[in-house]
């Protein structure tokens, strides 16, 4: 495989997790979150400070990270107990600018500069070459497809699609909603946090401009345009969202036009996505029922 | 009050619910024998709705005390009452819309589940849950029905799925939101059958109702609220005759000119 392709497929890789994850929080338990791309940012972050400032191995630092990642997600989660719906949506997207603000102006995460020379994992005393990095974020996207296929099929998950239809119906049959959603923040930011791991360490050097509110909405767009509310949808939206600015190179400058674009067709005409539910994917593969 | 041998299972103790300056409940004292269908009827507005919303842990009162089985459950959130054996139903229905009537039920029957992060985690479409919920539906009169989504139900069918919802939490109290509005003649009928089939199995049944003929029939005991006060309770034959009852229903009776 040539290098760029490689590139291109791990970064195909990143954002299928972190569209799963978003999907757990959207998809799964109905809290909206345009803020996604602040738990992203935690976990490059994280994971940057351990491996730069503390010099801990690898492995070590991954663990650490997705851990710290888990803690704040849940605590940048408490808002979704209180407010609802398009005021989440606002909240969410206040997170992400405070916690874009934080690793700009802190001088401790290495301010507009960001902070380089993260390490790239080894392999014994060899650096990993970018084709084992792509088997291992595969590894991991796998893992993310394997915990989202187990969590949709559990009580907890049924307890999250009845939240996500009647929150106060399904408190009144024995679901704590605040239980449930906190549990769908953890697991999204768990998903962020390895995402971010594989982020900062496949560039090597991460800046807070990484993790942009236009990013967090990206990753919505992943979500809906694919389909939420499974997994086949968020993995197909990141594979069609990264590889269409690649394919339309010549109007890169446009992305986020696209990306808009793209977005306001799916809510009009196809709004549970190309894969949700009665979307336009199953009704072209299912014979219709008479 | 009389004194009643049988176990009192609910008792509500001078409950007042204040909403800014108004009075929806102004010190309402009940007390529901285990094994009861008891009926609470009243005008709109009279406060039976802020009354269930109360003992489901939906609203805490501003004051008073709600007792179940004994124990002081005032204020728990309503999780805790499903757990610990209240269920109820809406007046508006509440089904979990893009569920099946299946899911619907089995959310219910996970309230043993939930608290447990382990078991929260375990698949639950086994064999042995579903044939449990099965046994609700075939009850409720749902089995037919189990893989459509609810929300295309007929609201006849979503008022049983919502009683089969609250029968999953294998409920000792269940409270009827005006379960029986809006249904047809035998709809009704099927409905009452299925309520007195809940308390033959020893099921306490509190009902809000404005049919009076099903009130009547079903009821052991009614009690009358107007203005978020009692002003009445007995046995059917009396409270039908009760003055006040008439002038809350009727108005009072113009004095001579």
């Amino acid at each position: 495989m040539s290098s760029y392709l490689v590139t291109l497929l791990i970064t195909m890789g990143m954002y299928i997790i972190l569209a799963l994850g978003l999907n757990i929080i959207v998809g799964y338990a109905g809290q909206i979150s345009l803020g996604h791309a602040a738990f992203w940012a935690i976990g490059a972050y994280s994971f940057a400070i351990l491996t730069t400032k503390f010099s801990l191995s690898f492995v070590l630092s991954g663990i650490l990270a997705v851990i710290i990642t888990v803690f704040i997600g849940v605590i940048l989660g408490l808002p979704s107990l209180r407010v609802k719906e398009d005021f989440l949506a606002i909240t969410t997207i206040g997170i992400n600018f405070i916690v874009q603000a934080v690793f700009k102006y802190t001088p401790f995460f290495g301010g507009a500069m960001g902070i380089g020379g993260i390490p790239f994992p080894k392999w014994g005393d060899n650096m990993f070459t970018n084709t084992q990095f792509f088997i291992l974020t595969y590894i991991m996207v796998f893992f993310a497809m394997l915990v989202s296929f187990i969590f949709k099929r559990s009580w907890a998950g049924l307890a999250s699609s009845a939240i996500k239809d009647d929150e106060l119906a399904s408190d009144m049959v024995g679901i704590d909603p605040r239980r449930f959603k906190i549990l769908a923040f953890a697991l999204g930011s768990a998903y962020a946090g390895i995402a971010g791991i594989l982020y900062a360490s496949f560039m090597g050097f991460i800046s807070p401009e990484d993790f942009s509110f236009a990013v967090s909405v990206a990753i919505l767009s992943m979500v809906m345009v694919g389909g939420e509310n499974t997994i086949v949808g968020p993995t197909f939206g990141a594979i069609l969202l990264i590889s269409l600015p690649e394919i339309f190179r010549p109007i890169q400058d446009y992305r986020m036009l696209l990306y808009g674009g793209l977005l306001l067709i799916m809510m009009r005409f196809q709004p549970s996505g190309f894969f949700g539910e009665g979307g336009i994917v199953w009704r072209l593969i299912k014979p219709k029922k008479s | 009050m009389e004194t009643n041998k049988t176990k009192e299972i609910l008792k509500i103790q001078d409950i007042r619910v204040q909403f800014g300056g108004l009075s929806a409940l102004d010190g309402v004292d009940l007390t529901i024998p285990e094994g009861a269908i008891f009926g609470i009827v009243g005008p709109n507005g009279a406060g039976k709705t802020t009354l269930f919303n109360v003992i489901s842990g939906i609203l805490s009162p501003t004051a008073g005390k709600v007792y179940f089985n004994g124990k002081d459950v005032t204020g728990n959130p309503p999780h805790v009452m499903a757990k610990i054996g209240i269920g109820r139903t809406f007046q508006v229905v509440r089904p979990f819309s893009s569920l099946t009537v299946l899911d619907n039920v089995l959310a219910a029957y996970g309230e043993r589940f939930y608290s447990n992060i382990v078991l929260s985690f375990k698949n639950y479409r086994k064999k042995v849950y579903i044939e449990e919920v099965d046994k609700i539906l075939d009850e409720t009169g749902l089995l037919d029905f189990r893989d459509r989504v609810a929300s295309t139900l007929p609201l006849g069918y979503q008022r049983r799925l919502e009683i089969a919802r609250a029968l999953a939490l294998s409920p000792s109290v269940i409270l009827l939101d005006e379960s029986f509005s809006g249904l047809s003649f035998s709809e009704m009928d099927e409905l009452s059958e299925l309520v007195l089939n809940l308390n033959k199995q020893g099921i306490t049944v509190l009902i809000i109702e404005h049919n009076m003929p099903i009130t009547l029939k079903l009821c052991q005991t009614i009690s009358v609220l107007n203005y978020g006060k009692k002003i009445a309770e007995g046995e059917p034959d009396d409270i039908v005759h009760d003055p006040l009852v008439i002038e809350a229903y009727l108005g009072k009776k113009r004095g001579k000119v």
